[in-house]
């Protein structure tokens, strides 16, 4: 819907021309304020002189009304045009973005269910017969009776090599691609951590040198961590924890452990438990200039399961623990400088958060709740809630090893939480959350906070009425990468957009 | 008359007691399993990495897998975890606490009878309400087994514990390379039937969760469809991981066959067998030595 104000204002001497637009299902209240100019001052003066002498008062008319309707659909196509660029569809696919510096982003394509089905449909063999409606009836009606795995609900059979075919399509399908690079900037490599665990992965060549990635990192078979700015990536196992360098792709080995020393604690643990929970690495991180890791494990304290963080040096593989003085949990949430880790310490009733430094000292940051839960965390800054899930979030700078709080969002709904979220952008001029449609809680928006004004925007007008966010996070500094759902019947359709702020 | 009400007073506690014994415990021949859901829907894995990526934990006790302690076979899946480990929903539906000894936290696909049931969290964030694939639900923890820190999970029929059948878990994971295409989630996957040869996938989880425990035996057993007694077709061929059995010669052409394999442990556990299907809590390693009706596939030999 379109409304035009056209208002003269006679006294000041000038003609206004407001624009105002509002679009139903965009977000966006477009104003285009256009005061004429000194020369227009003297066309109106003109005007009202004409006016004055009556005979010439419809040229006038005329006029003005030709400079009106130039003016108006000049200020329309601005504004359509502005309501258009602000959202900028990627692909129909769902992707995921690997920010790996300002300027370069690995894109990753995730599977979709059409993906599923167009498999499926790939693997029938339409050589065989079908199985007939009275055997496929039977084993329906009948719990005990089971139809084997390459039958399908209609009694078409799979290929006997559908496994190989599936293999390949998925693989075919799940590609990463460096973000508005024309040209092939992919090298590829396999990694072996043991005899039995190869690693596929990839090096891509970006404006600020090489990284490597797991060739499809949403499905393989060990766990991996980026280093600061990239320039390392760690994968770790049971086996041990590598470190790669991604400009000569070598791979080194950290960890020390030896295979003896973890085949003893398995035995211990199933001799206690039934089965190996030895966890003997995880959650390996960098500090901010991958001159230390850190890794927790829970290989000290088969018994109780209380889990430890160590501190590394990567050239030398020495290490040493820094939780060991009190029997409780943590969990590692990020480094906050060189020597800092900001942890979650885990009591029987909640948690708390405190920062270790490398020597072992510990301090805790006072929080209204013990349930505080980070959002997220940028250099010194925190974004966190008394509550997962509050419509309060706080942000706070840390500061002597203390909590200073800066300043409050409060966001429209319960805040959704998503792995790997980031609310701050690089220049930590803006924060966002993901938030709950209060009115309908299968839907999701985005609500951004600048840091700066004050200022807010709710992004809930979406490019179709019924689509919402299911996945977020910063492109630019003034851009946001979206997954957005759009729910026809029992299926959700998955696309990828970037939306420019305003 | 106060004798009668003594006496009413000890059967309603008989009562409670054997009703709560029957809820948590599970008897010999107890139904604990059921087939496939269906082989479309996908679930993603339950941990991610802090760039949001899924992490495909090793796997320490798959389902079906028998063994000392617990359900036997195991009526889900489990992974070792640190303590507070990020727990994320591995399909979208709505939560619900189940407020039970495992801090079971029940997620219900669409109005289906399908859940997800995540246990024994330190703590669950998201109670109730709706939650996406990837939506963080709580904390790994050792709720109900000390020291064991470890995620159960897996798809069930029911919202609670009591009375729910496990369906196979690798159907949803047949597109995830990471474990295999399902065949790290469950004792046995991808039973087929190709050219009158049926054929069997069944491995454990091993000491090192690495999944490649091989089975100290994989047998048949089959019959004619409408016949009640089960015969011994003997170890199935092996290669890697897979087993097979071919039907020809062994019935004329057109008769329709039923059959089930038995897949037997390579450790030290007092009953070391797992079905396929699977259908019982501990069942007798001897189709034919109880009345009780086993599962079985069946399909026509040409």
């Amino acid at each position: 819907m379109t409304i035009l104000i056209i208002h003269f204002t006679t006294s000041k001497w000038v003609i206004q021309l407001v624009v105002f637009r509002y679009i139903v299902n965009a977000d966006c209240n477009c104003i285009i304020s256009i005061p004429l100019n000194r020369e227009n001052h003297r066309l109106l003066f003109g005007c009202k002189v004409l006016l004055r002498k009556g005979k010439e008062m419809k040229r006038i008319f005329v006029l003005c009304m030709c400079a009106f309707l130039l003016l108006s659909s000049l200020a329309f196509s601005y504004s359509n045009e502005s309501v258009n660029k602000s959202w900028q569809q990627i692909s129909d696919d769902q992707y995921k973005v690997t920010k790996v510096n300002k300027k370069d982003k690995i894109m990753t394509r995730m599977l979709d269910d059409y993906d599923i089905a167009e498999i499926e449909h790939a693997l029938i063999d339409t050589t065989k017969e079908k199985v007939s409606d009275k055997q496929l009836s039977k084993i329906k009606e009948d719990d005990f009776i089971f139809s084997v795995d390459n039958i399908l609900q209609d009694g078409s059979y799979l290929k006997e090599d559908h496994k190989k075919i599936k293999d390949k399509m998925i693989k075919d399908k799940t590609k990463s691609y460096l973000y508005g690079s024309d040209e092939k900037q992919e090298n590829s490599f396999t990694l072996e951590t043991k005899d039995k665990n190869k690693v596929s992965m990839k090096q891509y060549k970006t404006s600020k040198g090489y990284v490597v990635i797991p060739d499809n990192p949403n499905d393989t078979n060990v766990k991996f961590n980026f280093g600061k700015d990239f320039k390392k990536t760690y994968i770790f196992d049971a086996s041990g924890i590598w470190s790669i360098d991604s400009d000569s792709k070598v791979a080194k080995k950290i960890s020390k452990l030896e295979e003896d020393d973890y085949k003893k604690m398995v035995d211990k643990s199933i001799d206690m438990h039934d089965s190996n929970y030895v966890v003997p690495y995880d959650a390996v991180m960098s500090n901010i200039n991958d001159s230390k890791i850190s890794y927790i494990t829970n290989r000290n304290n088969i018994d109780t399961g209380k889990t430890d963080i160590f501190v590394v040096d990567p050239i030398t593989g020495d290490e040493v623990c820094i939780t060991e003085k009190e029997n409780k949990s943590y969990y590692p949430i990020e480094w906050i400088d060189e020597s800092h880790i900001l942890a979650n310490k885990f009591f029987s009733d909640g948690f708390s958060l405190v920062i270790i430094d490398v020597d072992g000292n510990e301090y805790k940051l006072d929080t209204d709740s013990n349930t505080p839960f980070i959002y997220s965390i940028s250099n010194e800054y925190i974004a966190y809630a008394d509550e997962i899930g509050s419509e309060v979030i706080r942000i706070a700078r840390i500061e002597n090893n203390s909590l200073i709080e800066v300043d409050q969002v409060v966001v429209p709904g319960r805040t959704r939480i998503r792995a790997g979220f980031n609310g701050f952008n690089e220049d930590m001029t803006k924060f966002m959350a993901l938030y709950i449609n209060p009115k309908n809680e299968e839907e999701s928006f985005i609500y951004v906070y600048n840091l700066l004004d004050k200022t807010t925007q709710d992004i809930k007008n979406l490019p179709k009425g019924n689509d919402f966010v299911q996945e977020c996070s910063w492109f630019e500094d003034n851009s946001i990468f979206m997954i957005l759902g759009n729910r026809t019947g029992k299926t959700i359709d998955m696309s990828s957009w970037l939306r420019t702020l305003n | 008359m106060k004798l009668n009400k003594k006496l009413i007073t000890v059967l309603i506690g008989i009562l409670i007691v054997a009703t709560v014994s029957i809820s948590f415990g599970y008897s010999y021949y107890s139904e604990v399993f059921r087939g496939a859901y269906d082989a479309t829907t996908r679930w993603n894995s339950p941990t991610r990495n802090s760039s949001g990526y899924s992490t495909w934990v090793e796997i320490n006790s798959k389902w079906s897998e028998p063994r000392t302690t617990g359900t036997s076979p195991h009526v889900g899946i489990d992974i070792p975890l640190v303590y507070g480990t990020k727990i994320y929903a591995v399909m979208p539906g709505t939560v619900t606490k189940t407020n039970d000894q495992y801090n079971t936290l029940s997620q219900r696909y669409g109005y289906s009878y399908l859940y997800c049931h995540y246990e024994h969290m330190s703590s669950i964030i998201k109670t109730s309400g709706y939650a996406y694939t990837g939506d963080l639900l709580g904390y790994s923890g050792d709720y109900g087994v000390p020291g064991a820190n470890h995620l159960h999970w897996g798809a069930y029929d029911e919202n609670g514990l009591s009375g729910r059948k496990a369906y196979r878990n690798e159907t949803f994971y047949r597109n995830a390379s990471a474990w295999n295409y399902g065949r790290n989630v469950d004792v046995y996957s991808q039973c087929q039937w190709n050219s009158n040869t049926a054929k069997i996938t069944a491995v454990f989880s091993a000491w090192d969760n690495d999944n490649d425990e091989i089975p100290a035996e994989v047998r048949i057993y089959h019959r004619k469809a409408g016949t009640s007694s089960w015969t011994d077709g003997g170890v199935m061929s092996r290669n890697g991981f897979d087993y097979t059995y071919d039907f020809s010669g062994k019935y004329s052409s057109g008769t329709s066959v039923e059959w089930l394999v038995r897949i037997k442990r390579n450790v030290g556990v007092s009953r070391p067998y797992a079905w396929a299907p699977s259908k019982y809590y501990n069942p007798d390693p001897n189709p034919n030595a109880t009345s009780y009706r086993y599962a079985y596939f069946t399909n026509t030999v040409y």
